[in-house]
């Protein structure tokens, strides 16, 4: 049966005692600016974090700026307001509308005129002429 | 007894854990630092909550231009509706029939009216009735020499606010 040496001998690096005694010493220099370092990374992270999330809003905002007066512009096509297109805004006033047109009768011409059984279609040229 | 048995080499006071001025040195150091904290957390978290409510607003303003536009764009009239601040578009012929909200030869009308802080889109010829947007805090319609309707629409308070107003030029 062999007996543990009670004495100061020095024990290899990496042995429980070498760990404690570093760990006794404290930090150094280096590792406090190492620590500081990383700290201002995230710091900066974040602060750059903020600051793309309020431009990256405002650019959002923008139609908003200055309390606009937008008018509102629906298609001129009949077919396109039937099928549920969607208004528009502008800023500038819509142009006034146009001259009533002249009383009496269009004169309409049929130019030609196109059917198609497969798919079902047809398509006319006309001429009109007003009185 | 040999220091090596009593300590592994240390000094005794060293292994005796730390005095009582250690303990409110460290106390009052943590105080500062977590102070520290509070206060640089305060107004950040105010800047975080701001943003958050810009974005909401603009986004909810956003959807009600857009659903008014998408109303708009087939509507005949858009007058102010019977109680005041409500907008009451009527369609087209043509569009009503199609969604089936032509009934005795006209439409009732779609109308958009401010619920608290909600708009509101009822189809009264539908009979349906939709929340559009919420956290408005204006939505005035306004005819104009009966030419032109004006809305307009708020929402946030103080640096916050954004308003738009729409032009139905009809």
């Amino acid at each position: 049966m062999s007996r543990r040496p009670a004495t100061d001998a020095p024990r290899a690096p990496g042995s429980r005692r070498a760990r404690r005694a570093r760990r006794a010493r404290g930090f150094t220099l280096l590792e406090c600016e190492v620590a500081v370092l990383i700290f201002s990374l995230i710091v900066v992270g974040l602060a750059k974090l903020n600051a793309d999330h309020d431009r990256l809003l405002a650019k959002v905002e923008d139609w908003t700026a200055g309390d606009p007066i937008y008018y509102v512009v629906r298609s001129d096509d009949p077919m396109q307001r039937l099928a549920g297109v969607p208004a528009v805004l502008s800023v500038d006033p819509p142009p006034a509308p146009g001259p009533p047109p002249a009383p009496g009768n269009l004169t309409v011409t049929v130019v030609s005129l196109e059917l198609v059984l497969d798919p079902p279609s047809a398509s006319a040229l006309a001429h009109v002429e007003e009185p | 007894m040999s220091r090596a048995r009593r300590g592994h080499g240390a000094r005794p006071s060293a292994r005796a854990g730390f005095t009582y001025l250690e303990l409110m040195i460290g106390v009052l150091v943590s105080s500062v630092i977590v102070t520290v904290g509070t206060l640089a957390w305060r107004p950040i978290s105010a800047n975080t909550l701001a943003l958050r409510d810009r974005a909401r607003d603009v986004a909810e303003m956003r959807l009600a231009v857009e659903a008014l536009l998408a109303d708009l764009g087939g509507a005949e009239t858009a007058l102010p509706g019977p109680d005041g601040n409500e907008l009451l578009i009527v369609r087209e012929q043509a569009v009503a029939e199609l969604q089936g909200a032509w009934d005795a030869g006209a439409d009732e009308g779609i109308l958009y009216s401010l619920a608290g802080d909600d708009l509101l889109r009822q189809d009264l010829a539908l009979g349906s009735s939709v929340i559009i947007a919420q956290h408005l805090l204006q939505f005035d319609v306004v005819r104009v020499d009966g030419i032109e309707t004006h809305v307009s629409l708020r929402t946030g308070t103080g640096l916050e606010e954004r308003s738009v107003e729409l032009v139905w030029p009809q």
